[in-house]
C-alpha cells in the first residue's frame, strides 16, 4: 500500500493532534512533578517550573521502601503474566479448536464470571486464602494460622488465570486460518505439537497484547495488594504511592513524581513489546 | 517431544508457585497490629510513629513488636471489612466520627469501660470528643484527633460591608453574606459564604434550630419535624434566595487551594484546616481571619468530628493492645501526633503540652469553642446509610428536584423503614 | 458414525480436557467458587461478623421495589447505561480508526502507538486525580482552554464572545459527560492495541490480490478488513460492555457518585452496600442483577457477530 506524500502529511497531522491530546494530562503530571510546592497552584497554568525541582523525585523515592516494593511488584506482575499466557492460551486452544461435550456451556460460564464485579467475590477469596490448609501455620483443616495471607501465592493465585485472557486468545485463535494445522495433522503432528509449533507462533500479536495487558493491570493493581498484605515487606509500588495522599491533604509534587517513576517500567515494556504489532511478522510463515 | 516440553513448562510453573509459598510464619515475639488511617501526606506522621513512638513503646515492652500499617482512608472500610470477615482484624485501629454505633452493634470493637475506669484519664478529654466513642452508655475507644467546625470570616470584608461584629444569628448570617457577595453575571467572584452541598452543613443547621436526626433510642426519624424543614429551607435559601454561593459550591482552586485561602469566599464553616490553609497559601491574610462560633437559631452548636482508636475483640493480646492505646494517648505523644497534621488533640493536658498549639493562637480559639459548644454526631449503627441518604435528600432540595419539605418527608419515611429493620441482638 | 471416528472424537475430548485442566483448576478455585459463594450470599442477610441468615428472595424483591420507586439503585442503573452508551460506540470507532492509521506503515508509528497507550499504563487513580485538576472550574486547564477559545473568537468575530467557565464535575448535568470523556481518553489505547493485534491476523496477500483487482482502499476496508475483524470487534464490544457496566474507580475518586447522585453507578452502589453499610447480601444481589443484564447483552452481541471462523480463500 503506497501513500501519496500529501496523504502521509495529513495522516501525520491527524495522528499528532490526537497524540497531543493523549499526552497532555501526562505532561501536566510531569510538569507538576518538577515544580516547587509553591508553584503547583497557579492560574493561568504554568507548564515550565521556574526552577526544576528534581529533588521531588529523590524525596518521593525516600518516603517509603520503594526498592522492596519494586521487587515485589516485579515478582507479582511477572508471575501473573507468565501463568496467564500459559494457562489462558492452553484453555483458549481447547475452546477454539478442539471439540468436546459441554464446550459452549463451559465457555459461557468462564465468560459469565467476568460479569460479576470483584467487590462481591473479594471476601470469599480472602477467606479461602486464609483457610488454605497446611500453609502459613494452618493445620490440615485450614485453622490456626494466617494461611496464604500476606504471601506471594496469596497475592498471585487469584490473578493467575483470567477469563479475559481465555476469551481474548480464543477469539484470536478462531480467526487463524486452519490450513497449516490441517496439513500438520495429516503429517501426524499431535494436538500439543500444533498448539506449540503452529498456533502459538502465529499468535504472537495476541500473546503480546495479553502479556502487556496482564502486566500493566497487575502493575497498577492496588486494592488486592492492599487487602492481602499486612507487612510493609510485602507491599507493592501502587501501595507506596498511597502515602502521598491523606484524608485532608495531598502532596501533589511527590505524588506526581512517584507516579511518573512507577509508570516508566511499564512504558518500557510496551515499547519492547511493540515489534509484535508490526505488520508482516505474524503472517510471515503464511506466504507461498 | 512437544508433549514433554509442555510437561516441563508446567512443572516449572508449579515449582515456581511452590518456591514462592515457601515463606512460613515464624514463632517469634508477640506481635501487635496497629492501623493508622490519619497520616500526613508529607511523611511526618509516619516518621513520628515509625522512628520515635513505636520504638519507644517496644523498648518499654521487651518481646513485643508493633506492626504499624498506614491504611488510606478511601479504602479503610474495605480493609476493615475483609480483615474482620477473615478473622485477622488488627489489634488497634483508627476509625472516624460515624463508626462507633456500627462497630459496637456488630461486635467489632471491644468495650473498654473497665480499663478506662482503672486508667482514670477520662475527664482529661473534651466531652464532645469523648462522646464520639460512646454507644448506649459504653465506651468503645479513645479519641485520637479532633476537628471542630466553626465560622471563619474575613474581618476586613465584613467591616467594609458595614458590620461591626461577626454574624450571630441565621438572619445576620444571610444579611452579611449577601452584603459581601460579589457577582459578575452568573459567575461568583467572591462568595459571601462558602457552602458545599453537604449533609454535614445541614446537620449543623438542624442542630442550631433545635432539631435532631432521630430520637434518643435511634428507632425513629425526626427529620419530618418543622425544625428540620426550616433548617433545610434556610440552607436552600442561602443559594436561591440570598444567592451568596453557587449551588455547585465554590470550587477548590487549582485542584488544591481551598476557597477561603484563595480569597474567593468571605466566610465559611470550617475546622482548623481553614487556618492551616491560610497559613500555607495566604499567610498575609491571617490577621484578617476572624473565628466565631457558628451562628445560632435556637441554640449555639459547634459540631466536632473526632477520629479515634478502637480495639478489636478478635485481638489475642488485649492487655498489650490497651497498653499501646494508652501509650499513644500520653499527652506528649498525643500532642506530637496531632502536630504532624494540624489537628486538635482531644485531651486537655495534650493541648497544654503541644508546642504547635502555642505557636498558633488561633487554635486556642477552636479549643475554647469546642469545649463550650461542642457536639458530636449521635451514635447509631446505621450512620453510613443515614449519611448517604441525607446527602441525597439535601442535594435533591438544593438542586431543586424536590422541595425541602418533600425531600425530608420522603427520606424520613425511608429512614423509619431502615431503623425498623435493625435486628435485635 | 464409525468406531474409528468415535475413538478420534474421544481422543480429541481427552486432549481438550488436558489443555483445560491447569487453567480451569485455578479458575474454579479462585473465581467460580467465590462467585457461587456470592450467589448464595445474595439470598442471605450477611454483615460479615455474624453467620449469613437465609432470607430467600428478599434482597431481590427490595431491588425490584427500588427500581419501581425510582430509588438510588434505579439511578445507578440509569447512570451506568448512560456511561456505557457514552463510552462504547465512540470509544470503539476511535480505536479502530486509530489502529488503522497507526497500521498504515508511516514513519514514527512507534512513537504514536506508545503515546496513545500512555494513559492505559498510568494508574487509574493517578489519572483520575489529574483529570479532576483539568476539570477544576477556576484553575483547570479545560476552562483555561475555553477562555483562550473565547478570546480567539472575539478577535475573529470582532465583538466580545464570552463562553462562561463550566463547573464540570460539580454540575449534575455535566459530571457524567466529564467522566465519560475522561474514560474514552483512558480506554482508547487499550482497544487500539486489541484492534492492532486483530489487524496483524489478516494476511497481506488478501490486500495484494484486492489491489491488483483495482479495489479502492475504502472498498478493501469493507470487503476485507471489516469482515475479518469481526471476532475482534465482537471481543472488544463484549469486553467494553462488561467494563462499562462495572465502572467504579474514576467515579469513586472524582465524584463519589455525586452531585445529586448524577454519577452513582451500579458498582459504586455495590461498593457502598458491601463495605460501608456491611450489607453483603444486598450488594451480592445487585451484582447478580448486573450479571443477568450483561450476560443477556453479551449473548446478543455474540449472536449478532457470529461467523467468527472465517474461511480464507
Amino acid at each position: 500500500m503506497k501513500l501519496r506524500l500529501s496523504q502521509k502529511a495529513a495522516l501525520h497531522l491527524l495522528l499528532a493532534a490526537g497524540a497531543l491530546t493523549m499526552v497532555l494530562p501526562f505532561l501536566w503530571m510531569l510538569s507538576t512533578s518538577l515544580k516547587p510546592e509553591s508553584e503547583i497552584f497557579t492560574y493561568p497554568p504554568v507548564w515550565l517550573p521556574s526552577t526544576w525541582h528534581l529533588d521531588n523525585y529523590r524525596k518521593a523515592m525516600a518516603s517509603a521502601a520503594f526498592g522492596r516494593y519494586f521487587v515485589n511488584t516485579i515478582i507479582y506482575a511477572s508471575v501473573v503474566t507468565f501463568t496467564n499466557l500459559l494457562f489462558c492460551s492452553m484453555a483458549a486452544y481447547a475452546f477454539a479448536r478442539l471439540r468436546f461435550r459441554g464446550r459452549e456451556t463451559l465457555f459461557l460460564m468462564v465468560l459469565g464470571t467476568m460479569m460479576i464485579p470483584a467487590q462481591v467475590t473479594m471476601v470469599p477469596v480472602f477467606i479461602m486464602l486464609k483457610r488454605c490448609p497446611l500453609a502459613g501455620g494452618n493445620d490440615l483443616l485450614g485453622m490456626g494460622g494466617h494461611g496464604l495471607l500476606n504471601s506471594y501465592p496469596g497475592l498471585i493465585l487469584p490473578a493467575a488465570v483470567g477469563a479475559f485472557g481465555i476469551f481474548l486468545l480464543r477469539q484470536f485463535f478462531m480467526s487463524l486460518p486452519r490450513e497449516l494445522e490441517d496439513a500438520a495433522r495429516i503429517d501426524g503432528c499431535s494436538e500439543a505439537g500444533i498448539y506449540w509449533r503452529i498456533i502459538l507462533p502465529l499468535s504472537k500479536p495476541a500473546l503480546a497484547t495479553l502479556g502487556i495487558f496482564t502486566f500493566t493491570a497487575a502493575w497498577n493493581e492496588f486494592l488486592w495488594p492492599l487487602l492481602i498484605t499486612s507487612k510493609d515487606s510485602m507491599r507493592t509500588l501502587q501501595l507506596g504511592l498511597q502515602v502521598f495522599q491523606s484524608q485532608y491533604t495531598t502532596s501533589w509534587d511527590l505524588l506526581m513524581a512517584g507516579t511518573v517513576v512507577v509508570t516508566i517500567p511499564v512504558l518500557v515494556l510496551f515499547l519492547a513489546g511493540q515489534r509484535y504489532f508490526t505488520r508482516g511478522i505474524a503472517m510471515s510463515g503464511m506466504k507461498g | 517431544m512437544n508433549r514433554t516440553r509442555i510437561v516441563v513448562l508446567f512443572a516449572l510453573a508449579l515449582l515456581a508457585a511452590g518456591l514462592l509459598s515457601g515463606c512460613t510464619h515464624r514463632q517469634g515475639p508477640v506481635e501487635l497490629e496497629l492501623w493508622i488511617a490519619d497520616f500526613s501526606s508529607d511523611g511526618k506522621t509516619r516518621e513520628l510513629l515509625d522512628k520515635e513512638l513505636i520504638p519507644a513503646f517496644e523498648a518499654a515492652h521487651p518481646g513485643v513488636k508493633v506492626n504499624t500499617q498506614y491504611i488510606p482512608w478511601a479504602h479503610l472500610d474495605e480493609k476493615l471489612t475483609i480483615s474482620f470477615a477473615g478473622g485477622v482484624a488488627p489489634d488497634v485501629f483508627q476509625v472516624g466520627a460515624e463508626y462507633v454505633g456500627g462497630l459496637a452493634y456488630r461486635g467489632m470493637a471491644e468495650p473498654l469501660d473497665d480499663r478506662i475506669a482503672k486508667w482514670g484519664a477520662k475527664d482529661d478529654f473534651f466531652p464532645a470528643s469523648w462522646s464520639t466513642c460512646v454507644y448506649r452508655g459504653r465506651v468503645y475507644g479513645l479519641p485520637y484527633l479532633s476537628a471542630p467546625r466553626v465560622l471563619l470570616y474575613r474581618k476586613d470584608l465584613l467591616k467594609q460591608a458595614g458590620f461591626d461584629h461577626p454574624p450571630e444569628t441565621w438572619e445576620e448570617l444571610a444579611e452579611a453574606a449577601q452584603a459581601m457577595t460579589v457577582r459578575r453575571g452568573p459567575v461568583f467572584e467572591l462568595a459571601g459564604m462558602n457552602l458545599p452541598v453537604s449533609w454535614q452543613v445541614f446537620v449543623e443547621f438542624l442542630w442550631e434550630n433545635g432539631g435532631r436526626i432521630f430520637n434518643e433510642e435511634g428507632t425513629r426519624s425526626l427529620l419530618d419535624s418543622p425544625e428540620a424543614v426550616e433548617a433545610l429551607q434556610f440552607y436552600c435559601d442561602l443559594y436561591h434566595k440570598y444567592q451568596v454561593c453557587p449551588t455547585s459550591g465554590m470550587p477548590v482552586a487549582g485542584g488544591g487551594v481551598p476557597v477561603f485561602a484563595s480569597r474567593r469566599a468571605a466566610m465559611e464553616i470550617m475546622n482548623q484546616f481553614g487556618i492551616y490553609n491560610v497559613r500555607k497559601y495566604a499567610p498575609d491574610l491571617l490577621p484578617e481571619v476572624g473565628i466565631a462560633p457558628t451562628p445560632k437559631r435556637k441554640r449555639r452548636v459547634v459540631s466536632v468530628y473526632t477520629d479515634w482508636l478502637a480495639m478489636s475483640p478478635q485481638s489475642k493480646h488485649k492487655d498489650l493492645a490497651w497498653d499501646l492505646m494508652t501509650f499513644l494517648m500520653e499527652p506528649k505523644n498525643l500532642a506530637a501526633y496531632n502536630a504532624t497534621m494540624f489537628f486538635i488533640p482531644p485531651r486537655r493536658s495534650a493541648v497544654a503540652a503541644a508546642g504547635f498549639m502555642k505557636e498558633n493562637p488561633e487554635l486556642q480559639e477552636f479549643v475554647r469553642l469546642m469545649d463550650q459548644y461542642g457536639q458530636s454526631l449521635p451514635a447509631i449503627p446505621e450512620w453510613f446509610e443515614i449519611r448517604t441518604g441525607l446527602q441525597s435528600a439535601v442535594s435533591a432540595a438544593i438542586y431543586g428536584t424536590k422541595t425541602p419539605e418533600q425531600a425530608l418527608r420522603d427520606y424520613s419515611r425511608e429512614l423509619d423503614a431502615l431503623l425498623a429493620e435493625r435486628v435485635k441482638r | 458414525m464409525t468406531a474409528r471416528a468415535t475413538g478420534a472424537a474421544k481422543r480429541e475430548a481427552r486432549t481438550a480436557w488436558l489443555f483445560l485442566t491447569p487453567g480451569l483448576a485455578l479458575f474454579f478455585l479462585f473465581v467460580l467458587i467465590p462467585v457461587l459463594a456470592a450467589l448464595y450470599l445474595s439470598f442471605c442477610r450477611y454483615d460479615i461478623i455474624h453467620r449469613p441468615v437465609w432470607i430467600g428472595l428478599d434482597n431481590y424483591a427490595r431491588l425490584g421495589r427500588d427500581v419501581s420507586n425510582h430509588g438510588v439503585f434505579y439511578l445507578s442503573l440509569r447512570n451506568t447505561a448512560q456511561y456505557a452508551i457514552g463510552t462504547i460506540p465512540v470509544g470503539m470507532a476511535l480505536a479502530l480508526g486509530l489502529a488503522l492509521l497507526v497500521n498504515a506503515g508511516l514513519r514514527g508509528v512507534t512513537l504514536y502507538r506508545t503515546t496513545y497507550y500512555l494513559p492505559v499504563v498510568t494508574s487509574l487513580v493517578a489519572v483520575s486525580m489529574v483529570w479532576m485538576w483539568l476539570y477544576d472550574p477556576t484553575y483547570g486547564l479545560l476552562n483555561y482552554g475555553l477562555e483562550l477559545f473565547s478570546r480567539a473568537l472575539t478577535v475573529v468575530a470582532r465583538h466580545r464572545v464570552v463562553i462562561p467557565p463550566q463547573t464540570w464535575l460539580a454540575d449534575p448535568g455535566e459530571a457524567m459527560p466529564a467522566i465519560i470523556a475522561m474514560s474514552i481518553w483512558r480506554g482508547l489505547g487499550y482497544n487500539m492495541v486489541i484492534y492492532l493485534a486483530g489487524l496483524q491476523g489478516i494476511p497481506d496477500h488478501l490486500y495484494e490480490a484486492a489491489t491488483i483487482d483495482g479495489a479502492s482502499r475504502w472498498q478493501q476496508f469493507w470487503a476485507i478488513t471489516w469482515p475479518l475483524l469481526k471476532p475482534t470487534t465482537a471481543f472488544i464490544l463484549v469486553i467494553s460492555v462488561i467494563g462499562a457496566s462495572q465502572v467504579f474507580a474514576q467515579v469513586y475518586v472524582m465524584t463519589n457518585g455525586g452531585p445529586n447522585n448524577a454519577t452513582t453507578t451500579i458498582v459504586h452502589q455495590i461498593f457502598q452496600n458491601a463495605f460501608s453499610f456491611l450489607k453483603m447480601g444486598y450488594a451480592s444481589a445487585m451484582a447478580f442483577v448486573l450479571f443477568a443484564l450483561i450476560f443477556l447483552l453479551s449473548l446478543i452481541t455474540l449472536r449478532l457477530t457470529r461467523g467468527g471462523e472465517v474461511e480464507y480463500v
